[in-house]
């Protein structure tokens, strides 16, 4: 079997796989919403997940499905995933949106602290919103900003 | 580090996707290592230099500038 086949076997079968569990998840989701009356948790918290799993999963198929009679484009597809370039560039980035996140994570915990014993002012509920939005929007922004400048650089 | 990928690429008449595709990177990393500017794994040099059929001493050329690389 081709590389080429071996990828587009690999993607059919991440695709069914999250679509399946996606399902199964949502499934399990609505079931416990209907059965279970006293739970400490929402159980759409399950389903929102199953939604998510199952559109990654779709997003897979559908691509596999778009590339199935385009061998080309499922090469230079195949192509730029594998390629060591786009791979050190995806690698950098990823550090670097890591190393930020770390710190943010640690600035949160670290004003918690000293908020817990008087030091600082406790943080409001809004404030705990901001900074777990930012734990994930800043990161990403990190990324992409990285991502774009090495794209120049390299 | 300079190379002399762009002068053979040009002498066989190969496109940088064409060389991209037999090598299995981007047209994007032919383009920059052409300019210098990503210095390749060592596994990428050589099949680089295996599709020209030289030894990959004479696709890439050392020089002691790129030690503090």
């Amino acid at each position: 079997m081709s590389s080429g086949r071996r990828w587009f076997a690999r993607q059919l079968r991440l695709g069914w796989w999250l679509s399946v569990g996606g399902v199964a998840l949502v499934l399990a989701g609505i079931g416990l919403d209907r059965l279970a009356a006293k739970l400490s948790f929402d159980p759409r918290i399950v389903a929102g997940l199953g939604i998510l799993l199952l559109g990654l999963g779709l997003s897979f198929l559908l691509r596999a499905w778009v590339l199935r009679h385009e061998e080309q484009a499922a090469r230079t597809l195949l192509a730029e995933e594998r390629d060591e370039r786009s791979r050190m560039l995806r690698e950098r980035a990823g550090s670097r949106a890591y190393g930020v996140s770390a710190l943010l994570s640690w600035g949160g915990l670290m004003w918690a602290s000293f908020a817990h014993i008087g030091y600082l002012p406790a943080l409001s509920d809004d404030a705990h919103w901001n900074l777990l939005a930012g734990l994930v929007i800043v990161p990403f922004l990190v990324y992409l900003v990285s991502f774009v400048a090495d794209q120049q650089r390299y | 580090m300079r190379n002399r990928l762009e002068e053979l690429r040009s002498q066989r008449g190969w496109t940088q996707q064409e060389l991209a595709e037999r090598v299995g990177v981007s047209r994007q990393t032919i383009i920059s290592l052409e300019r210098g500017r990503y210095n390749p794994s060592i596994l990428l040099a050589f099949r680089l230099a295996h599709q020209f059929g030289i030894p990959i001493e004479s696709l890439f050329l050392y020089t002691e500038e790129d030690r503090d690389e």
